[in-house]
């Protein structure tokens, strides 16, 4: 292929990914709008109650609602990954990588296309594949099906047997290799597919939940494993986001967690090279010191803790309405965390003393050596770090809900962070005797786990590649 | 950013620097005075928040009738009614089924323990070099499979285990039974009625391991991602089977992070509580059994909240301390032998 | 060798640190006293023999101990009596303990009279309304039977009734004789204090604004809103704030206690009476005493339906247990009981095959029919599977499962059981701490008996689910114990405009062989005020704690949730008696479902209103409940290798570890 046809192709691979992205966009639009057009009860929904909507001049009622929804949340899940993968790939593509696969790849993802009833992108991804590979194959799909019957067809078909005796030994070695190989292959996607259905399966039956009426969510005798989509409630969503106020409390917990995070990154980065390079005396009892209060459980700090932010400590909680600063009990007990410094200085002390001597014998100082080296090495454990403390003050809850809970109730409830508040919100039936709504909480629980779903997919690699080790590559 | 970030930190410290010179100081530092200031924001926080609390925890233990009583114009008193010196260590060891299962319950709570801990972590560990390495080693689909073991990272504890609780109960119909059945095998009671001791301990055990091997899995991963290439190159000349291979250069290359995971897999076990709750509930029993599922700080809290006398709690936690203390210095040990940085 | 000295060093700073802790004075310990003799006249009686006291600073204080309202004239009477006595001892430190009993002398008269709703220790403020030595109380002779008392209460004497001008401690008598000699005299322990100075007695006119605490759900946080609304009408500077803080009564302990270490209180807090118990071990509620007396503010006894002892004595009781003065620290909010609720259409099949006459009121009756149950029952699940829907896996599985008895709650099981079989669960002793009463052979009888009879009257778990109620609205059970205030889940459920069954409420089965114990739990939340806030605003608390107790508010509150009244007077009122007869409010339309369930369940609770007992508060009886539940569970789902013994055991360990050894029996 010359440089023409693939500069046309890639033009045309662009209008697809552009198509693709339009109707994802198409897709979450339609959902975001039936979303905000179900209708949530006043009182706490304990049995399933069928509205009826108007919408886009159709009478239609909850359950074709639901259905609906379902449909388009799939096709959401399905299209965008396939579009970021799709787009990854064609960006880095060389020219001579396009051959059939490609083609065949193209072909797959219009039946793909087909099916989320996006027909614009079946067209254009049908035509794709048929140009790919007319181009890079010289021919077209009438020739390709004739190529793949005959392949089927040679299969079982028996071969003729040209004796040569020293093609044969390397012929047998190589097919045990590939056998060996295959079956390697094939035992490890089985491993890793059973894990992974092993793990997932407790989410599967978190959405599931999440997605029941209450009356389901409570049924003991045969709970339901499929619930078909019409009956997926995406009101319990709603109500959940109803009855609390996320803007609030994300605002606080990104708060939160960016500067104790910073605080954490400052201290642990000191402290772990303090640890791993520089000698001082009692460096080692003062670290297994450190270790030692790892071991405590958690419980006995936070009844210390809470006295010393309190009205019997600094005051920072619990007193007259107006004079208390919940942030700075929020955050200045976790500027620090053994935890991370262990962490930390395992890595640190992976990268190779010999630099450090040699830094040192150029006459550098510590604290260049530490920015300069350590940190850019390290850099992605300490990015890491970063995202698992802000994680960590995502999921706090205990401590929020302590801090603010003993003085003017109300006030403190606007310094919850998001986890405390959907853990303590009202998701409890009427009457005298409230139980608590099961699948509301697994929804709550739900939508506070999809953003850190999301924000590990974005920077996931960054996060793998920095656990790990220094390079000193050779 | 990150650029920008450091010649801010570079333009300040030459500030200093100049300014040093300036001033003609010479700043020859013993190296415990340098190893304070790098410590010191550290070892600030950690006095006020880890240390104090601990010191104050572990005074309480030779109280009895602890009192901590605020004043009308907001003073906190605390008084007692005497000093003890080991009489509430006394209290907790011989208190009946905390070492030893006694005669009316077949369970105690230190066995408990050491049962979630020299069980789940090996499991734990074990599975988890194996998924790092056997994902290291695909190609296609290893970030759709890295996501997925991600993914209990990120939940919170309480609200999957009570997904995990609703999954292994309800009886012939429940998730896991209805799993079972499908083989064949006979459903059972797990965590309800009938349970036998051994089968709830398998679902805690469970739970704790599926907790536990997303970070597991990739510090390993990320640890082997690094492992450099030459030495695999060198094996592979040599046509070394692959579990030498995996045993020879792959595991002690990451024996660092190994060593990490294990001691703080070790101390993590022995800290079991929330998912005893989540899963059997406030009194760690299975209905109608004759044990029940308490750890060690299922009894500390128990001892906080429900008996309120914090300096049985504070002896109770001194004991795990000296527990998990005594294993560490154990596998520390061992490290020194067998880690290699 | 420095590590070493380092490490002494640090030794020595921590126990310097931990040394420096005011050791407090702990009140004395009366030991060896009984709370009931019985002896016959003649017999000598030294009410001081055997009983000593000590004290950790005082060490022995036994020739300190007095005897208060004690009167040796007593033991000369042939006729004999019922007595009461209470034994006191101080300490140096101004501690005391004291403790009452009851002495019964044999001799040659019948005793049938009693004295009725005496607060056998109490506390007066000088300068509070004039005190009334016999508010509340009655008295009756049982001597025509225990159906028709004859009422004696004027004929009630009042002995030694103290100046009540000075502040100390006293005691008087009531007693009251009837014609044949049979008299009844109980001592009462009264400390007078002074006057409380921080009443105000005009309210001030600026706004002032209050916070209440709670932990309920919406029905009543609506409520509660409703009468803070109320109030304002009442005193329109006065706001009242309604916060829900913490999602079920624990939760709300657990934020008291922190706000009282370390943050700001409420000005009224709900609670069980342990917590109320341990926020006074925290000196954050006060007493309410001086506020129910005061001659302004106080109830108004010449107000039929205002007058304190219009609130029932049990509730009374229950809310001036706390101390051993008898001052009250929380008036009672919403209560509720347990009540039998039953299948009346499978009763009404085994009235009309002449098996029973009407449905059984003992447990030994209830159990002699069961088989009569298990007989009908898989006819009456076919109907009510088939009415459902259900599938043949689940209705076959209903029918394995069918018990025909259900008891929601099994620590309260364990509770009201023992006390049925004539044993005791808790106590407190002379320090206020708590004392495990059940590890006793009556404990043990009666868990064998339901042991040995679990196939007839089981627990929730046996079908896998939380409430015997999800059971029972399907017919899969024929009765079902569980509280009034939750009595609504058991409605049966409702199938194409049709309830599947008709049902009834009755009080709870008693033992057939201890009739005299029949008895049932009296449970629910109290409202204290906390020591928090200006004297101002602890007035206007105390006004709005007064207006929840007021008999407008009751009625509207128990019509609308189904919760025991605590006065009197809204029992028969005509909207509560028309309420308990099954009707709304018009008098004429029949109420249904859930509203007919609560109707029914507050008349069978009215009818067992005065035998209702409740255990005195300590703190950590929370634990201990929880201890014997697990107990009543494995005995009526048992492991196969498991004794009653053996279950017992385990609470009796529980309550070893929690109390301490020396304080279970």
């Amino acid at each position: 292929m010359n440089k023409e046809q693939i500069k046309q192709i890639k033009r045309f691979e662009n209008i697809i990914h552009a198509v693709d992205a339009l109707f994802i966009v198409i897709y979450i639009g339609l959902f975001v709008y039936l979303f905000s057009q179900i209708i949530v009860p006043h009182t706490p929904p304990e049995t399933f109650t069928n509205y009826e909507y108007t919408i886009f001049g159709m009478d239609i009622d909850t359950l074709v609602l639901n259905t609906w929804m379902s449909y388009l949340a799939i096709f959401i899940i399905i299209t965008v990954p396939l579009t970021i993968i799709s787009f990854k790939k064609t960006k880095y593509r060389e020219f001579y990588e396009y051959n059939h696969y490609v083609a065949t790849n193209y072909f797959v993802n219009a039946m793909v296309s087909l099916l989320v009833l996006n027909p614009a992108s079946f067209v254009l991804k049908i035509m794709a594949s048929h140009r790919i590979l007319l181009q890079s194959e010289k021919y077209g799909f009438k020739e390709a099906l004739k190529r793949i019957g005959h392949g089927i067809k040679n299969l079982f078909k028996k071969k003729e047997r040209v004796v040569v005796e020293e093609d044969n030994e390397l012929k047998r070695a190589i097919q045990k290799q590939t056998i060996v190989q295959f079956t390697r292959m094939f035992f490890s996607y089985l491993f890793l597919s059973i894990i992974a259905l092993m793990i997932f399966i407790p989410f599967y039956w978190m959405i599931l939940t999440a997605l029941k009426t209450y009356y389901e969510s409570n049924l003991t005798l045969s709970p339901r494993f499929f619930i078909s989509l019409s009956e997926m409630q995406w009101m319990n969503f709603k109500y959940v986001l109803e009855e609390v106020d996320f803007s609030q409390y994300i605002k606080n917990t990104l708060f939160v967690g960016i500067i104790s995070t910073t605080g954490t990154i400052f201290t642990t980065v000191l402290a772990a090279f303090a640890f791993a390079r520089l000698e001082f005396k009692g460096r080692d009892t003062l670290f297994s010191v450190l270790l030692m209060t790892m071991m405590i459980p958690g419980e006995l700090y936070i009844l210390t803790n809470f006295l010393t932010v309190s009205q019997a400590g600094f005051g920072w909680i619990g007193g007259e309405t107006g004079t208390n600063s919940y942030f700075l009990a929020m955050i200045i007990p976790f500027m620090t965390s053994v935890f991370y410094i262990f962490f930390l200085r395992q890595t640190f002390k992976q990268i190779p003393e010999t630099l450090y001597k040699a830094a040192k014998v150029d006459g550098s100082s510590d604290f260049k050596y530490l920015t300069r080296v350590m940190i850019p090495i390290a850099g992605p454990t300490i990015f890491t770090i970063t995202i698992l403390s802000v994680i960590g003050s995502w999921n706090a809850f205990i401590w929020p809900r302590l801090i603010t809970s003993v003085g003017d109730v109300n006030e403190g409830r606007g310094f919850w962070l998001i986890s405390a508040a959907l853990r303590d919100a009202d998701f409890y039936t009427s009457g005298t005797n409230p139980r608590v709504m099961f699948n509301m909480q697994i929804a709550a629980s739900a939508i506070v786990t999809i953003p850190l779903i999301v924000v590990f997919l974005l920077l996931r690699k960054y996060i793998m590649s920095g656990v790990g080790r220094s390079g000193t590559k050779g | 950013m990150k650029n920008t970030l450091l010649n801010l930190v570079w333009s300040v410290r030459n500030v200093f620097q100049r300014l040093k010179e300036k001033l003609h100081l010479n700043f020859n530092l013993p190296p415990w005075v340098k190893a304070l200031i790098y410590l010191s924001p550290a070892l600030l926080l950690l006095s006020l928040f880890t240390f104090y609390p601990i010191v104050n925890a572990f005074r309480l233990v030779i109280y009895t009738g602890y009192q901590l009583v605020r004043d009308v114009d907001g003073v906190l008193r605390e008084s007692i009614t005497g000093y003890t010196l080991i009489g509430n260590f006394v209290k907790v060891l011989s208190a009946d089924n905390f070492i030893l299962p006694s005669s009316h319950t077949t369970s105690s709570i230190l066995l408990n323990t050491l049962a979630i801990v020299f069980i789940s972590v090996p499991i734990s560990i074990l599975l988890s070099l194996f998924v790092a390495a056997t994902l290291n080693s695909i190609k296609p689909l290893k970030s759709f499979f890295q996501t997925i073991y991600f993914l209990p990272y990120i939940t919170n504890t309480l609200a999957i285990g009570l997904v995990f609780a609703y999954m292994f109960k309800s009886g012939d119909t429940g998730l896991v039974n209805q799993f079972f059945r499908i083989f064949g095998i006979e459903p059972v009671s797990w965590i309800e009625r009938g349970a036998t001791y051994w089968r709830a301990m398998a679902v805690l055990i469970a739970f704790g391991v599926w907790d536990g091997m997303a970070f597991k899995i990739m510090v390993f991963m990320s640890g082997m991602q690094g492992i450099d290439q030459q030495y695999y190159q060198a094996a592979a000349i040599d046509a070394t089977p692959k579990r030498r291979v995996f045993t020879r250069i792959t595991v002690p290359m990451i024996s660092p992070m190994i060593f990490y995971i294990v001691v703080t897999s070790v101390i993590g076990a022995f800290k079991t509580y929330s998912s005893v709750v989540a899963i059997f509930g406030d009194t760690a029993t299975p209905d109608g059994a004759n044990y029940n599922l308490k750890t060690i700080v299922f009894h500390i809290y128990d001892y906080i909240y429900s008996g309120e006398d914090i300096s049985l709690a504070a002896a109770a936690s001194i004991i795990l301390f000296a527990i998990i203390l005594a294993l560490t210095l154990v596998q520390m040990y061992i490290g020194k032998k067998r880690v290699h940085y | 060798m420095k590590k070493i000295f380092s490490f002494v060093l640090l030794l020595a700073g921590l126990l310097s640190l931990a040394a420096c802790v005011e050791v407090r004075n702990t009140a004395p310990r009366l030991i060896g006293v009984q709370s009931s003799i019985t002896i016959t006249y003649g017999d000598a009686f030294n009410p001081l023999a055997g009983i000593t006291a000590e004290d950790d600073a005082d060490k022995d204080l036994t020739n300190a101990i007095e005897l208060e309202g004690w009167n040796p004239a007593w033991l000369e009477d042939p006729r004999g009596g019922q007595y009461s006595y209470s034994v006191y001892v101080e300490d140096s430190g101004g501690l005391f303990a004291r403790q009452q009993v009851s002495l019964t002398i044999i001799g040659n008269v019948q005793q049938t009279v009693s004295l009725l709703y005496v607060q056998e220790a109490q506390t007066y403020y000088i300068g509070s309304r004039p005190y009334n030595p016999l508010r509340g109380v009655q008295a009756i002779d049982t001597i025509n039977g225990a159906e028709n008392p004859i009422d004696l209460t004027n004929d009630i004497e009042v002995i030694d009734l103290p100046n009540l001008t000075r502040p100390g401690r006293f005691s008087y008598q009531l007693r009251v004789e009837n014609e044949l000699g049979a008299s009844a005299t109980k001592s009462v322990s009264l400390t007078v204090r002074p006057a409380v100075t921080n009443i105000p007695t005009t309210l001030t006119s600026d706004p002032i604004t209050i916070t209440l605490w709670h932990s309920n759900g919406s029905t009543i946080e609506g409520a509660l809103n409703l009468y803070a609304t109320q109030f304002k009408q009442l005193y329109p500077n006065i706001t009242v704030n309604i916060v829900k803080n913490g999602e079920n009564y624990d939760a709300l302990r657990q934020n008291t206690v922190s706000a009282i270490k370390g943050g700001t209180l409420p000005n009224i807090v709900q609670g069980y009476p342990d917590h109320v118990a341990e926020y006074i071990t925290n000196n954050a509620v006060i007493s309410l005493n001086p506020y129910i007396d005061h001659s302004v503010w106080g109830f108004d006894p010449a107000v039929e339906n205002d007058k304190f002892e219009d609130i029932l004595w049990k509730y009374r009781n229950e809310n001036s247990q706390y101390t051993a003065d008898g001052d009250f620290f929380s008036l009672p909010f919403n209560k509720s009981t347990e009540v039998m609720i039953y299948n009346k259409d499978a009763v009404d099949a085994l009235i009309t095959a002449g098996k029973i006459t009407s449905f059984p009121e003992t447990w030994q009756d209830l159990f002699a029919i069961a088989n009569e149950f298990e007989a009908i029952a898989p006819g009456f699940i076919d109907t009510y599977s088939s009415k459902l829907g259900l599938t043949a896996a689940e209705i076959t599985k209903a029918k394995a499962d069918f018990v025909p008895y259900s008891y929601d709650s099994e620590a309260n099981a364990f509770i009201t059981l023992l006390r049925q079989w004539g044993g005791s669960y808790t106590g407190i002793n002379s320090e206020r701490k708590g004392v495990a009463l059940y590890n006793s052979s009556q404990a043990l009888a009666m868990l064998t008996y339901f042991n040995t009879h679990r196939d007839k009257l089981t627990l929730p778990q046996n079908w896998l689910s939380d409430y015997a109620s999800d059971i029972f609205k399907k017919g899969q059970t024929f009765m079902t114990i569980g509280s009034t205030g939750g009595a609504y889940y058991n409605t049966p459920a409702i199938v194409g405009g049709q309830y599947l069954f008709n049902f009834e409420v009755a009080p709870i089965p008693y033992n057939k062989d201890l009739p005299q114990h029949r008895t049932a739990i009296q449970q629910g939340t109290n409202m204290s005020l906390t020591n928090s806030g200006t004297d101002q605003q602890k007035l206007a608390s105390w006004l709005f704690l007064k207006f929840l107790n007021s008999q407008s508010v009751q009625q509207d509150f128990t019509l609308k949730t189904g919760y025991q009244p605590t006065r009197t007077s809204v029992y028969n009122s005509q909207p509560y008696q028309t309420f308990m007869n099954g009707f709304a409010q018009n008098g004429t339309t029949p109420l249904v479902g859930e509203d007919l369930m609560r109707s029914k369940a507050a008349r069978a609770a009215a009818l067992q209103s005065e035998i209702l007992f409740f255990d005195q508060a300590f703190v950590g009886s929370s634990a201990i409940r929880a201890a014997v539940g697990v107990t009543f569970k494995r005995i009526i789902l048992p492991t196969e290798t498991d004794t009653v013994a053996n279950a017992l055991a385990y609470a009796v360990s529980e309550a070893r570890r929690l109390l301490g050894t020396e304080n279970v029996s």
